[in-house]
């Protein structure tokens, strides 16, 4: 009598919230792997209303024959120097800004530092029609400039965040580290490299993390400033390749006629895999991003 | 002239942010000054005349396609920013209990974030939601004028809402760290007075949680208004026949070629986003004093 109370009291809500806590994994995980098993699939299979998790035949080939309308090897060369660039650019950019605006002692510093979070309000499409005829002007449509160099300027994808996680990061660290430092004589920015950069490795690597993400998934932009396959990235050609409808600028050539649908589930899981992958070995420091921040400044 | 310890200091520093003030002057002074001086003027080909606030005017006076896109827009955040706080609030509740194999949630409900681009997300949606109605087709038939019904607007508007809440991972860490830095003993002393789960919820949880959802708040706003066109944009195979405020400035600026008028919607859309932003931050602010007053 007393155990089945037991149970009751104590086994059935833990059996309740694990019956929760899967079924949210699963709406969370169902479109991803419905695209996976989808990607393995030939047509018939995928047509076949019997077949819904478990296809008759396994069906690598999408994989293959999806590389060369996605010109797989070119926007994937694309997508991986330009993000590899505008991490580098991104990580010393902040870190160095975020250094100034947690180690200065400078007039308008917390002003300074409200202006650079409110830039996050600013809607991005307000300045695409000026950024467009500026990139025009200085011949970087089509080229990668058109992110690397803001990356290294503290403007990349979500920079202003980047910047107030190393300065709370900075903030966190003990001054005295400094003035011992200063009084062997060292400089302002031998500090900065020397010392405060080493010790706030765990926002190098989130910020890292984090930028790898949004370039490697960036689209907003690069639909409007690149239009050839020479700076062709990944997420684009995995529109124009297999989407016979779109519209865009200059890649029409791109020949999707023969892009089934499985294929182009193949291409969404290639698309998607670098990311999926870097997540699941590092996801302790996407986790914590926001604990890292610390909220309260 | 010898420099002291605190002028180096002020010149160094200034030095270390340098890059991001050349930055701003390049990415963000001047393109935001060349589309407010763009906005006064009516922009063509062969020269531009300057006419003042006559765009401005025109906009708010004369346009109908102005008012629908913002009302679109406006709606969708209305209506998605509770729907949004609301679940990863819920989310948030859920990935913090403390049972076996949590962590293999948390990343599980992040992921999304993570794998699912704007071009990811709205290439799965359609196969999630072909069952239920098609998205395309309703942002087709939608178009730019609301000539069809209510009907389409409310698929529209929840096949947006479903993909763009599919990525809310970021909010439920938000509010994850905000659960985890209320210190247990308030829950304990609570359960001893014979407080019930729902009961410390609403009396301990959601008054200590206010300063991580006013955050959240703010971020959702700018979230909203701003970001979650782009995936009606590639649901539409990247016609700009959106209903979206933005899609209404492609149209008008890269189709009928009106820069100037373009310019002045855009500013007046930055206006409107900026002074939700910040009602959101001030109210919240105003509630949080009152609150902490009172404690």
């Amino acid at each position: 009598m007393r155990s089945i109370r037991y149970k009751i009291r104590y086994i059935s809500p833990k059996l309740f919230l694990y019956l929760l806590l899967i079924d949210g994994a699963f709406i969370f995980l169902y479109p991803i792997l419905r695209s996976a098993v989808i990607s393995i699939m030939t047509v018939e299979d995928y047509m076949d209303p019997s077949v819904t998790w478990i296809p008759n035949h396994l069906n690598l080939r999408n994989y293959i024959d999806v590389l060369k309308p996605m010109e797989f090897v070119t926007s994937f060369a694309n997508t991986l120097k330009l993000t590899l660039t505008c991490i580098l650019g991104q990580v010393l950019s902040s870190a160095l800004v975020g250094y100034g605006f947690s180690r200065g002692k400078f007039p308008g510093k917390e002003v300074l530092m409200m202006v650079v979070l409110a830039t996050l309000v600013i809607p991005p499409q307000t300045l695409m029609i000026p950024y467009y005829i500026l990139f025009h002007n200085l011949n970087w449509l089509d080229t990668l400039n058109v992110f690397m160099v803001p990356s290294f300027f503290g403007f990349g994808i979500y920079a202003p965040l980047c910047i107030f996680l190393f300065r709370q990061v900075f903030n966190t660290l003990p001054p005295e580290l400094e003035d011992a430092a200063v009084i062997d004589g060292a400089s302002f920015f031998e500090c900065f490299w020397y010392i405060y950069l080493p010790l706030a490795k765990s926002a190098v690597i989130t910020v890292g993390l984090f930028s790898f993400v949004w370039y490697w998934n960036e689209y907003a932009r690069s639909v409007i400033f690149f239009n050839t396959i020479k700076t062709l990235p990944i997420s684009l050609s995995l529109l124009f390749s297999v989407d016979p409808g779109f519209i865009g600028s200059g890649f029409t050539s791109m020949n999707p006629n023969l892009v089934t649908y499985p294929m182009m589930m193949a291409a969404v899981t290639i698309t998607m895999l670098p990311c999926l992958l870097l997540y699941l070995f590092t996801q302790k420091y996407y986790l914590t991003a926001i604990e890292q921040v610390g909220l309260k400044g | 002239m010898k420099l002291t310890y605190k002028q180096k200091n002020v010149i160094m520093s200034y030095i270390a942010i340098s890059p991001w003030i050349i930055g701003a002057i390049i990415f963000l002074i001047f393109p935001l000054f060349f589309s407010l001086g763009l906005s006064f003027l009516k922009w063509s080909f062969n020269g531009s005349t300057f006419i003042g606030i006559g765009n401005y005017k025109e906009a708010l006076l004369e346009d109908r396609d102005f008012w629908y896109s913002l009302g679109i827009t406006l709606g969708y955040g209305m209506i998605s920013i509770p729907f949004t706080m609301l679940f990863s609030l819920v989310l948030a509740i859920l990935v913090n209990q403390k049972v076996k194999g949590i962590g293999f949630f948390r990343v599980v409900y992040f992921l999304p974030v993570v794998a699912a681009s704007d071009v990811v997300v709205a290439k799965i949606g359609p196969e999630i939601f072909s069952k239920m109605v098609n998205v395309t087709v309703t942002l087709e038939t939608f178009g730019v004028r609301l000539e069809s019904n209510i009907q389409n607007l409310i698929s529209l508007f929840s096949a947006i809402l479903v993909l763009g809440m599919w990525r809310v991972g970021i909010q439920m860490l938000i509010f994850l760290a905000g659960l985890q830095s209320i210190d247990p003993q308030i829950y304990e002393a609570a359960q001893i007075d014979g407080a019930s789960w729902w009961k410390s919820l609403w009396a301990i949880t959601m008054p200590l949680l206010a300063p991580f959802t006013v955050i959240n708040m703010v971020f959702t706003v700018i979230e909203s208004f701003t970001n979650i066109f782009t995936i009606a944009r590639v649901l539409a195979h990247g016609r700009s026949i959106t209903p979206f405020f933005m899609d209404y400035v492609y149209r008008i600026s890269f189709e009928q070629y009106r820069l100037g008028y373009g310019a002045a919607v855009s500013w007046l859309f930055l206006g409107i986003v900026i002074s939700f932003a910040l009602l959101t931050y001030y109210y919240s602010q105003r509630y949080l004093i009152t609150y902490q007053s009172n404690k």
